[in-house]
Order: structure tokens, then sequence, then C-alpha cells
């Protein structure tokens, strides 16, 4: 029992691994090929990473997602400095 | 009525005055991001029904400070509105964004864009920032002045753009007949708009005086030639001892309860491999680099808190002096501060760097500053080889060798631009522009948002990427089982030991043991995974039980200085995650330069870390 269920994590863990590590184009292509096997929830989430809009590579740092929403500071005039 | 055919309006405007943000709340999730052909500027389209049921594309043009382009952004976007862009149609209507804060720089692109003759509305957004602020804009003066209509945006609040479409179905012509015309403006013209500026500022706008003054005062210190460096650095320095001085008590909790976990599920589960999996494999892996969460942590208090106090562009325009001496520009500060946290924004951020030679030796060193990634193995040999205790009366010894490792990689990354200024020969110079934000507190709010932001990312690493390659060690470190006869633990037999013992031939003569030689490969997946790695396999190379959340201790006791240290002198250079070499390809359209980047900090760190490792041996006597 304790070994079916090891199986079990390790298989998960592989293809997790696998599908975060391996190449952006190719995860592209198999997400479109996934996408209409899919579930409507899971396949929401294959299509956005089929059109790019998930964060490249490393899918758990947003840092990259770009948000204009914060707020800003006061601007103040442009400077220019000589070399 | 397909897409095609219907009226396009464009969002023209600076960086960060909020035209995204104004875009996002036009079109919510009726948008579609691409690249624009050829390039790695990023075109987003959406679409958004007017109250009549008018259905409108609207294009989020790239930022721009000027028509009269110095960066790859601004020639997409001045190509654009020129309708010269090839597979692109010109906009019917201009939508002028300006961030009501700052007219004073935003107006200079309008005023440029009022030329072209093209049909325009103004969005003065942030209009509620800019109220509070205590900006007055006479609303009917500037659409008078600037002979075009002028509505006020909150692009943050839901309906804050309700004034703007109306405003886009009231100006949106038929098929525009317009036909633009520019050319470059020359000195007179440049002249000429910013007096035209001036002039419609000084009819339409009043700004509060006092923050200005204020302002000028400070920048009297802190952009001073000498004091603003020695208040840059006591800064830095500041943030690197309190690292290791806050954070061992939260550390200390979370060991405990790490510790807590692991005796908890040896004594409830019956011995098996799904116990070793759990205990060696997810609470020694994962456990040991969940500890460092509280370092990390203060590392982003400090940066989050700078950043938002606006000090962080006085910075960059402070050390553009000391950078160009290398070949960079302060344009290049933001991007390598980035990269502090991680390479992968960091190099995003130098698409706004308009010299592609500069863009280049940025991406190239990019990766010499030290990632968050990497404090966890920083912190856990520092925390395993240093002392600690104080020097010099007050400062913590492991603080000092933390910041040591910092300015090691930012001395690195000087030296490998130095490089590549003198192999790539003179270059343009490219004086820099850049707008300084007024200081101010940093909001209690937005820091906490931000931690909680990090430690959300951390942890969320930590639960899968981290998770699953700490399962696939186990399993690699676990299988296949020792023969009858085994003397040694049984990862020595396994899939993992082998290849382990196999690098150790090629890493022994920078002083790395197989352990070691394991822990690099997941590594590359992401650099805290080696700590994580390091936990698993001296959880599966020791006798005992009472193993997890013990590798400080571990390693200490395993490990000898010089090699401590050979591991530390690799990692201030260590070859790239897969990430950053991943996101290099795509900004550079190429594999030449990831290859080159590979490469070099590969031959960086090897010659590094042997040279430690030697230089060590000797001095400790070995």
């Amino acid at each position: 029992m304790q070994a079916a269920i090891v199986a079990l994590i390790v298989a998960a863990a592989f293809v997790y691994a696998a599908w975060i590590l391996m190449p952006g184009g190719l995860r592209r292509r198999l997400a479109g090929a996934l996408a209409p096997l899919a579930p409507s929830g899971l396949r929401a989430k294959l299509e956005r990473v089929e059109s790019g809009r998930e964060a490249p590579g490393c899918s758990t740092c947003k840092a990259c997602a770009t948000d204009e929403t914060g707020a800003r500071g006061a601007w103040k005039a442009i400077e220019l400095r000589r070399r | 009525m397909s897409d095609h055919a219907l009226p396009r309006v464009a969002l023209l405007g600076n960086p960060n005055c909020g035209k995204t943000a104004l875009f996002n709340l036009l079109t919510g999730s009726r948008q579609k991001v691409a690249n624009y052909a050829g390039v790695t500027v990023e075109r987003k389209e959406g679409l958004f029904d007017a109250p009549s049921g008018q259905r409108i594309r609207i294009l989020d043009l790239p930022g721009a400070y000027s028509l009269n382009a110095l960066s790859l952004d601004e020639v997409i976007t001045r190509d654009v509105v020129l309708g010269v862009k090839e597979g692109e149609a010109r906009p019917d209507l201009l939508v002028c964004v300006t961030d009501a804060t700052n007219l004073r720089l935003n107006l200079r692109l309008v005023v440029e864009a009022r030329r072209l003759g093209l049909p325009m509305v103004l969005a003065l957004n942030m209009a509620d920032v800019a109220q509070h602020r205590g900006v007055r804009i006479d609303l009917a003066a500037l659409e008078r002045e600037l002979g075009i209509p002028v509505v006020s945006t909150v692009a943050i609040r839901r309906g804050g753009a309700d004034a703007l479409v109306a405003a886009i179905e009231r100006h949106l012509p038929e098929r525009s007949a317009v036909e633009s015309s520019w050319k470059a403006p020359d000195v007179a013209d440049v002249a000429a708009t910013q007096r035209e500026v001036r002039r419609i500022l000084s009819v339409a706008v009043t700004d509060p005086p006092a923050q200005l003054r204020v302002d000028d005062a400070l920048d009297r210190v802190f952009l001073h030639p000498v004091w603003g460096f020695a208040i840059l650095a006591a800064t830095l320095f500041l943030m690197f001892q309190a690292v290791f001085s806050w954070a061992s008590l939260p550390m200390d909790w979370i060991k405990a309860g790490i510790e807590g976990t692991g005796t908890a599920l040896t004594e409830w589960l019956p011995e098996g491999v799904l116990r070793s999996l759990l205990v060696d494999g997810i609470v020694a892996g994962a456990g040991s680099v969940v500890i460092f969460l509280p370092q990390i942590l203060i590392l982003f208090l400090f940066i989050l808190a700078l950043e938002d106090s606006g000090y962080l562009p006085r910075a960059a325009f402070l050390l553009d002096r000391p950078m160009s001496t290398v070949g960079l520009s302060g344009r290049s500060f933001i991007p390598l501060l980035s990269s502090f946290a991680c390479a992968v924004p960091g190099i995003m951020a130098t698409r706004n760097i308009s010299s592609w030679r500069d863009r280049l030796t940025t991406i190239m060193i990019a990766p010499l500053t030290t990632c968050s990634a990497r404090l966890p193995v920083y912190a856990l040999i520092i925390g395993a080889f240093i002392p600690e205790r104080t020097v010099l009366g007050y400062l913590n010894l492991q603080g000092v060798v933390l910041f040591a490792l910092y300015v090691a990689g930012i001395a690195a990354a000087m030296l490998v631009a130095y490089a590549i200024k003198l192999a790539a020969g003179r270059k343009i110079l490219h004086p820099l522009m850049m707008e300084l934000p007024s200081y101010r507190w940093p909001n209690l709010r937005n820091l906490l948002l931000g931690l909680l932001e990090r430690a959300r990312i951390f942890l969320t690493r930590v639960g899968t990427i981290i998770l699953s390659l700490m399962i696939l060690l186990w399993f690699l470190s676990s299988f296949p089982a020792p023969p009858a006869d085994a003397t040694g633990p049984a990862i020595q037999y396994s899939l993992a030991g082998m290849l382990g013992r196999g690098l150790e031939v090629l890493l022994a003569p920078i002083g790395f043991n197989w352990q070691i030689s394991i822990a690099l490969i997941p590594g590359l997946a992401a650099r805290e995974v080696a700590v994580g790695a390091l936990g698993t396999v001296y959880a599966l190379s020791a006798t005992g039980e009472d193993v997890a959340a013990q590798l400080t201790p571990m390693i200490a006791g395993s490990w000898s200085l010089p090699t401590a240290f050979s591991l530390l002198a690799w990692y201030v250079f260590a070859p790239q995650c897969l990430s950053t070499l991943s996101i290099v390809k795509r900004e550079t359209n190429s594999w030449r330069y990831p290859l080159i980047m590979a490469g070099y900090l590969f031959a960086l760190a090897y010659v590094a870390a042997f040279i430690t490792y030697r230089v060590a041996l000797a001095m400790t006597g070995s």
C-alpha cells in the first residue's frame, strides 16, 4: 500500500516538474493539444498557457507580470546630468 | 461586423502614466497579448463596448516619452501612430493618457502628438491623486489651450473611465481620412515644444510648491557626490546586517516546527518507503528551504521600503557616473536592482534601455547580482561555518560576510561589464534622463502587501517546483535499493549516488564531495533547491533518524572550511537557473547569448571556486 501511494506521488511530481521545466514553445504546443480534451476549469488554464499569457519558465514567479495599478510617487521634472 | 472593421482607438502615453491600468479597466478580460512581429515588445489589443452599444478596438501602445524615438518601444509607438507600422492600421482616434500629477513631463508627448492632426482625446489619469496632492488643473483652460477634449480618469477605480468612454464615442470620427505627417524634431523644435508646455501649464495648472522644496533639500544630501554614496553604502550594509540579526528568532521557530513535524511523522508512520519519502524527502528537503523565509522577507522589507520612499531612482542617478566607467549607465541600475530579487524580471526590465549594446551588457551581467534564491544557500553555509559573534563592537560577523558576498557579486558584474566594454570598443553615449519621484514615507499597507506577496511567491515555489524536485531527488536517491551485503548508506548505491560520484571526479579539484555534486543538479532548476537537495541527501546519508532540519550542524561537521568557502565562491558566479537562460533566449531572440552566458558563468564559477579552495587549503594547512 505504501509503495502504491509513493508511486503515485512520484509520478505526479515527475509530471509537474516536467511541465514547468520543459521549453516554453513545447509547453505551449502541448497545452494547445491538451486543451480540447481537458475539463472546462483546466481548459482555461491550458488556453492561457497556449496563448503565452502565463509567466515564462518559472510559472510561480509573477514578478515579470506588468502591473501599473499600484500607487505611484509624485513625479518631478526630468533631470539631465552631464557626464 | 468582424473585429477588423471596428473603429480603432490607441492609448498613447509616457511609461508609468497608468495607461495599461486604463486599458485593463476598459477591456477587462477581452484582450489579446502578443508581441509585435520580430521584436520582443508586447502588443496588447482589446475590445470594449460604448454605452450606445458601439464596439471599439483599443490598442495599448508601448510607453513613450516622445515621438522622436530613443528606444525600441518608442519606435513602435511612433510607427503605429504614423500608420507606417507594417500590419498595423493607423488608429482612428488617439487617447493621450497623462499622469495628472506630472503634467510637466507628460504634456510634451501630447503637444508632439497634437501636431499630427489626428483626432485626439486627452485623459488626465490619476486625477484623484493629483487633487489629493493639491495640484489644481483647470480642465476648461487645458482644453482651450490644447484644442482637444480633456477628461479626468482614475484607472484603478471601477467606473473611473466612464467620462473617457463617453468622450471616445463622442469624438470618434467616421473612418479618418486625415493624412498625418511628421519629421524628426531638431533642437529648436524641442525647445519650442518645452516652451509650449510651460505656457500651457502656466495657464491651466497650479502646482503645490512645498513638496518640491523638501525634495530639493533632501536631494542635496542623497545625491551629494560624497554623502550620497556614503548613505547608499550604509543603507545596503544595514540591510545585510538586519538579514542575519533580526531573522534568528523566527527562523528558530520554523526550525522547531519542522523538527517537530519530522519527529511526529517518524513516530506515527510505520517504517517504509512512505515514511522515508515524507521525512527524508519532503520534510528534510523542502523544510530546509522554508527555514529561510524570514531572511528573505527582511531583505524585501528593505527593498520595498526604499522603493516606496522614492530613494531607488536617486540611487540609479547617483550610480550613473561610476557605472559609465565600466560601459553602463544609470539606466542599467533598475534592471540590476530587480535582479537582486530575481534575474527574470531584471532581464525583462532591460527593455527600457535604448542602446542595444548597453542592454545586452546589462542582460549578460544581471545573473551576477545576487538573486534572492541564492540567499538560502549563502545563509546555510554562513550559518554553519561563520561564528555568530560581533566584530568592531556591534557588527554581526555573519552579516558582514553576507554583505561581502553581495559586494563580490556586484564587483564581478562590473568587471564583466568592463571586459565587454574593452572588447566592444567605443560606444555612443546616451545621456541619462529619468523621472525622480517625490520622497515620501513608505506606506505600511504597501509594505505589508508587498511582503505578503513575496512570502506567497516563496512558499508557492517551495510547495510546487521545489517540493516536486525534492520528491524526484528522494526517488533517485533511494532506488535502486542497496545490495544485501552493502556496508555504506543506501544512497551510495542509488542512481543519484552514482551520478554524484561521477560528477565528483569533475568537482573534486574545487573541494566538492559527492553530496554537493548531487545538489548542484536540481539547483539548476531553482537555486534554493540546492539547499533542499542537500537536506534530502544528508538525511538519506545519515544513520540516525532525527535528521530533519539538522542540515546546518551536519554540513558543519562533514565539510572542511575550504570546501564551504569554495561553494560560496561557486554560488557568487553559479551558472544560471533554467528560467533565466530561457528568458535571455526570449529577449535576445537567439540561443547564442544564453549559451555564452551559461559558458562564461560556469567557467568563472569553476575558476573562482578552484582559487578559493586552493588558497583556503594553503591558509588553513588542511
